[in-house]
């Protein structure tokens, strides 16, 4: 489904990425997790297109979405194929990018209206079932700001979902958030994963990786280091950095 | 000081001063217009990709920005006609003088206004696959005004005072009447009290007002 081949980033002379390759199979929940700075998101960014890599190619569903060479020069260019190929794929922020001046139906509305050319009220219609499925119906009318830290992240999903991606990637989303609301996010996302869609989740959330990922990456350092079902990952990891990460985040349970 | 005040030339004087006042409105609007369709195509020059766009819009804005209004006023007055061998009727010399001083200042704020908007923003707009008219219409501009109009209209206000300069070259407005009208009175002090509590009581209104806005608009913000 989404294919990464020798995939090189760097900011300035800092090297995020070094040669990250990467299979996402359909149906599959790729969970991503690793210390600050091992290039998680920007992984994740990179593979939505977001982030121009240095080198490296990135193919969606077959297709060939990204194909840099070291003599690529400037920003990826927004060609159809690339923007059609680009919105297949939805993405969650950690800090929610929600449209601050339009309500929450109009944030999940506006997408179906003006990029797939619904009429306003099939995509409203649209938008108000997402809204049910992640919990928000009687938020419809307000403006973000009055939504809670967790209503706003599920509002955020159930916009990605208007486009009816094939992959949703979700990058630290509960990050931003209170304790408390973590969960509600958390749930809307297991069942996502229940339902089959194609998942790709950068997060800290442990006890979410274990549950519901087919296959946890452990990253440091811009590089994959061990990837497998959680069960080995968190039971038996091979890696003595893995097991350091893990030693240092699981012992706060 | 002893000066013997005589305001008694005021009323007479009101209704002349009053037509200049017309003028000067009529300028400040008119270039206020122009210059923001100016402005709105300056913003776009200067956040172009090509430097055969942008370089030659921020040479313009630096040199608009960097030289008097009234130098630029006088040489598009008299200059114009004799580089360009056409004769601008007065009022249009100083239409485009200031208009092209205005669109200067104007196309900077509409830049920095869409610029502030959060690169988030217009991430979330790209990936949900929205193209750039899209995009700027309906997440980057709406955004962006917000920040944008107080500073458009403060310096709406300042281009209103501004205006005085066109008197020095024979434009009939406000300030020229009130020139004309202190020689032709013996009375310039009480005159020019006048002129200057008239472009008082239309201007301060309007920074009040400007500044509310601005806090209203700055809550509504997120």
């Amino acid at each position: 489904m989404i294919s990464v081949r020798r995939l090189s980033k760097r900011f300035g002379t800092l090297e995020v990425l070094r040669d990250v390759s990467l299979e996402v199979r359909q149906g599959q929940a790729v969970v991503i997790i690793g210390p600050s700075g091992s290039g998680k998101s920007t992984l994740l960014r990179c593979l939505i297109g977001l982030e121009t890599p240095e080198s490296g190619e990135v193919h969606v569903d077959g297709r060939p979405f990204i194909k840099r060479t070291d003599r690529d020069r400037g920003p990826l260019r927004r060609t159809r194929e690339f923007c059609a190929i680009q919105r297949s794929m939805g993405m969650v922020f950690q800090q929610f990018s929600l449209f601050p001046h339009l309500t929450v139906l109009q944030n999940v509305a506006l997408a179906p209206m003006r990029v797939l050319g619904l009429r306003e009220d099939e995509a409203q219609a649209r938008a108000r079932a997402l809204l049910a499925k992640v919990g928000l119906a009687d938020k419809a009318l307000q403006h973000p700001e009055k939504l809670s830290g967790g209503q706003k992240q599920r509002a955020s999903i159930a916009r990605a979902l208007a486009l009816e991606p094939r992959i949703m990637l979700f990058d630290e989303v509960t990050s931003a958030l209170d304790p408390e609301l973590i969960h509600e996010v958390l749930s809307v996302m297991k069942q996502l994963a229940a339902d089959g869609m194609t998942m790709v989740v950068v997060t800290h959330e442990m006890g979410f990786a274990h549950k519901v990922a087919d296959t946890v990456i452990f990253m440091d350092g811009g590089s994959i280091l061990e990837q497998g079902p959680p069960s080995q990952i968190f039971g038996a990891p091979k890696e003595p950095r893995t097991k350091a990460f893990l030693d240092k985040v699981l012992t706060h349970i | 000081m002893s000066y013997d005040w005589a305001w008694r030339v005021v009323p007479r004087a009101l209704p002349v001063l009053l037509e200049g006042l017309r003028l000067t409105i009529t300028i400040t609007l008119v270039v206020i217009v122009l210059g923001l369709l100016l402005g709105i195509l300056v913003a776009a020059g200067r956040l172009a990709r090509s430097p055969f766009i942008n370089k030659p819009v921020a040479a313009y804005i630096e040199f608009f920005r960097g030289t008097p209004a009234l130098v630029q006023l006088v040489w598009i007055y008299y200059c114009l006609p004799i580089v360009l061998g056409l004769e601008l009727p007065s009022f249009a010399s100083i239409v485009v003088a200031l208009t092209l001083n205005v669109g200067a200042f104007f196309g900077e704020s509409i830049r920095a206004g869409i610029q502030a908007v959060p690169r988030d923003q217009v991430e979330a707009a790209d990936i949900l696959g929205f193209g750039y008219v899209d995009k700027m219409r309906f997440v980057v501009l709406p955004q962006a005004f917000r920040i944008i109009i107080p500073v458009i209209l403060s310096q709406s206000i300042s281009l209103f005072k501004d205006t005085s300069l066109v008197s020095t070259l024979g434009v009939a407005d406000l300030m020229y009447q009130a020139r004309v009208l202190s020689t032709q009175t013996y009375r310039p002090l009480e005159i020019l009290t006048t002129a200057a509590m008239i472009y008082f009581l239309l201007a301060f209104p309007c920074t009040v007002a400007t500044r509310m806005l601005e806090l209203r608009l700055a809550r509504a913000r997120h």
